[in-house]
């Protein structure tokens, strides 16, 4: 009987094996990273996100969008207090600037904005104060703006270019990293992503191309949409998140256990010694 | 005295051989399926190598990435990991240290049917659900956790195969201890012995590991729990971590049999006892212990603080020097020996050349600064060919041969045997030379598709695979010839002083009349 209810058991399960994976397949399709997941950037390509929105500049006069883009534009979506990877992202953005041979404030502007609705034109003002620094040179103050604003006026905004973000206990904000460039009609053109090779052989972890920037601008002056380069979808997600403190806690008690259960059988064949083998044919 | 071949029990046939517990039935029972699934994992990879000569004309680009996960899945998990425990193993550790049978004979069989188990499941994997997996054979994730073929099923698989390999750990580990005959301290064991015992804690100790690791995958991807995906707060990296904690003790799952082998083969055809017997003893150990805290050199360019990076490149060239202790022993017991190139000796010597190829440009990607150059590129795969194929495979080649007559007492055409052999060496360093040039000049591994710059060194690698393959055809056409029409081959062909010479060929059942008294070390001549 019992020997029964064991096949009976193994073969429920291996039926469960066979059968078309329906759960499997749901999270994250091949080729776009993060469309459905929970977290990523569902690309938006050709639409126009929403120019009446208003925000806060860096001396807290509000802004409306319409009026920053009468050049195109490059937007990247950070939050302020961030200490991990939007600091990477924003010297990323100073150091190809640099490389560019394009003019800022003439041929494009730089637009940051800030995604966390806690966040001040004070904290902004800090910010800037630092990437013009990192910038250097004649870079003039007025081609990077500092953003910041109301809850439901950034949410529209995420909406409108597909990023999903996600406050987070642990350090704030889980967000992709990626820059948006967009015409001066506020049409999404393109979006440019980390070059892969940097992220993990350099210290400069986040790094875009040059290449890859100058092409989505010239493209944006021309409001000439295009396939998004797709180098590196890098994110910031809290390296241990509370919810899996429990999954590592199972993991080492049952390591505990493991070793436990060796050190005894070895220390029980140690003492037991040898078997006398009497029989014989 | 009958043989163990004749059938003392009710049942006939293949039941008879299926439901015993005799350890050498067992034995030829492992050795067959392993060398089915080898030829079947090589003639996959010749497969491979045919498409990379000229890439498109024979298959397409998904065809590829599911052969050399297949290929890669086969050989390992079916065919080196249990490898020589299961096969020489099972038959020769309780002849070579007096016992009649392993501590649980039952476990023994039970191990068995798993690992036959887990192998239909395996190649179930390949027909039902997405069909053959492409993940490559370490299964990373996130990859494992999105493709659609049928990762599950495979993963699952390797689980049930793991818990055959736990389970022969146990049993040897404890017919050491327990079974010994009286006389036969710690150290007058063979070294094959000694090895099968490193080998059976590494067994017990690092499989639960990636037991967990792939059921954390099945988990994952039918109730979507968010272990190793970053979109759902997991970590892809955490992954890797858990998978070499274990793939990497698994080399030494392999190979310290394969050195054991050698131990036992070098001091009888040069007529000497074994140089160093202690040192070569306790490196097995040393390996065996050292070898868990290596893991992180897979992953030098995945993620890792510069300090880890470097206490692991570290821990690695340390990991070197109980190999290199048995190597130098090795060459020292050849050293003023009466040196017979017989077969056995031939595949022994060519391990000793192919596996210090293999170790050494182990340690150029062991090295961090050359790490981050040749990680992912055919250096790697041309690097652990060496270590495999030219370490384990050699050895096991060598074990075939020294250890035929007495398994199934028939005695091979030595001529035949030193052909196939000379044309399987050359083909191998052929094939596998190439991959380090290629590696080198920059070619990624598990492309399809390259650049016209790597065509020569690709064309030279697929003829080698070809002279390779003619080589191992030879050898084994000359092995089942014998089978059937071999010569009676005498008790003690090679002249070896260890136990298994002792008893006839084939050995009868519960191998000794009465246990023998052991009264000097296992090499004396």
């Amino acid at each position: 009987m019992k020997r029964l209810l064991l096949i009976l058991v193994s073969v429920c399960f291996l039926q469960v094996l066979l059968l078309p994976e329906a759960r499997g397949h749901e999270g994250l399709p091949c080729g776009r990273p993060g469309a459905s997941g929970d977290l990523g950037v569902d690309e938006r390509i050709g639409q126009r996100i929403p120019l009446d929105a208003v925000f806060y500049d860096e001396q807290g006069h509000t802004i409306s969008l319409r009026k920053l883009f009468n050049r195109p534009v490059v937007l990247s979506l950070v939050y302020y207090s961030c200490d991990r990877v939007c600091p990477l992202l924003l010297s990323a953005v100073a150091d190809v600037t640099g490389e560019l041979k394009l003019v800022p404030g003439k041929d494009y502007s730089l637009v940051t904005l800030s995604f966390d609705p806690d966040d001040t034109p004070k904290t902004a003002r800090d910010a800037k104060k630092n990437y013009i620094k990192l910038v250097g040179g004649t870079f003039p103050a007025d081609a990077w703006l500092f953003l910041t604003g109301a809850d439901e006026n950034i949410k529209r905004v995420l909406e409108a270019v597909g990023f999903t973000v996600k406050r987070d206990e642990l350090h704030g904000f889980s967000h992709p990293v990626a820059l948006v460039v967009l015409s001066k009609e506020g049409k999404i053109i393109r979006y440019v992503y980390t070059a892969e090779d940097n992220f993990f052989s350099s210290r400069k972890r986040v790094a875009f191309q040059p290449f890859d920037l100058t092409l989505a601008i010239e493209d944006a002056e021309k409001g000439k949409t295009g396939f998004s380069i797709k180098r590196a979808l890098a994110y910031c997600f809290p390296h241990q998140p509370k919810g899996q403190e429990a999954f590592f806690n199972i993991m080492k008690i049952s390591g505990a256990i493991i070793i436990f259960l060796i050190v005894s059988f070895f220390v029980y064949l140690s003492l037991s010694g040898r078997k006398t083998q009497n029989r014989q044919d | 005295m009958n043989s163990f071949y004749s059938n003392i029990g009710p049942r006939q046939g293949l039941a008879a051989w299926m439901l015993s517990t005799d350890h050498k039935k067992i034995g030829i029972m492992y050795l067959a399926a392993l060398l089915l699934f080898f030829s079947t994992g090589t003639l996959i990879g010749v497969l491979m190598r045919l498409n990379l000569i000229s890439p498109g004309t024979f298959m397409g680009a998904q065809t590829y990435n599911r052969l050399f996960t297949i290929h890669g899945i086969i050989q390992i998990f079916l065919f080196i990991i249990p490898g020589i425990p299961v096969s020489f193993g099972n038959f020769f550790l309780p002849i070579l240290i007096g016992a009649r049978d392993v501590a649980f004979p039952r476990i023994n069989r039970l191990s068995w049917w798993l690992y036959l188990a887990g192998a239909g499941l395996l190649l179930a994997s390949l027909f039902f659900g997405g069909g053959a997996l492409d993940t490559g054979w370490t299964f990373y994730a996130p990859y494992s956790i999105q493709t659609r073929t049928n990762v599950s099923l495979a993963v699952f698989a390797v689980f049930i195969l793991g818990f055959s390999s736990i389970l022969t750990g146990i049993n040897f580990v404890t017919t050491i201890h327990r079974l010994r005959a009286p006389g036969m301290n710690w150290h007058r064991m063979p070294l094959f012995v000694w090895t099968l015992y490193s080998t059976g804690w590494v067994q017990i100790l690092a499989t639960p590991v990636i037991a967990i690791s792939l059921l954390l995958i099945i988990l994952e991807r039918f109730f979507g729990l968010g272990f190793f995906d970053p979109s759902k707060g997991g970590d892809p990296v955490l992954f890797e971590h858990l998978f070499w904690i274990y793939s990497h003790p698994a080399v030494y799952i392999m190979l310290l049999p394969a050195m054991g082998i050698i131990s036992e083969i070098i001091p009888v055809f040069s007529r000497k006892t074994i140089f160093g017997y202690k040192a070569v003893a306790y490196s097995a150990l040393a390996i065996a212990s050292v070898g868990y805290l290596v893991w992180g050199h897979h992953m030098f360019t995945s993620g890792m603080s510069d300090t880890a990076r470097v206490v692991f490149s570290f821990i690695t060239f340390i990991v070197a020097v109980p190999s290199g202790i048995k190597v130098l022993n090795w060459v020292a017991t050849l050293y003023k020996g009466s040196i017979k190139l017989d077969p056995p000796m031939l595949f022994a010597l060519s391990f000793i050349f192919l596996f210090s190829i293999g170790g050494l440009t182990g340690l150029v990607i062991g090295a961090l600064a050359t790490n981050l150059h040749l990680h992912g590129t055919y250096f790697i795969v041309g690097h652990f060919h060496y270590v495999m194929f030219g370490g384990m495979g050699m050895s096991f080649l060598a074990a075939l041969h020294y250890w035929f007559p007495k398994m199934f007492g028939r005695m091979y055409s030595e001529r035949q045997a030193k052909i196939g052999w000379l044309i399987l060496f050359i083909g191998f360093n052929l094939l596998y030379f190439s991959m380090f040039v290629l590696g080198f000049n920059g070619m990624p591994r598990r492309y399809f598709d390259y650049p016209p710059q790597y065509f020569t060194g690709h064309l030279v690698s697929t003829i080698g695979s070809w002279v390779l393959v003619t080589g191992l055809a030879i050898i084994f056409r000359n092995l089942i010839a014998a089978l059937f029409k071999g010569p009676q081959a005498p008790d003690n062909p090679w002249g070896g002083k260890t136990l298994e010479w002792q008893v006839p060929s084939p050995p009868p059942h519960e191998n000794f009349v009465e246990i023998p008294v052991i009264t000097s070390g296992p090499y004396s001549f």
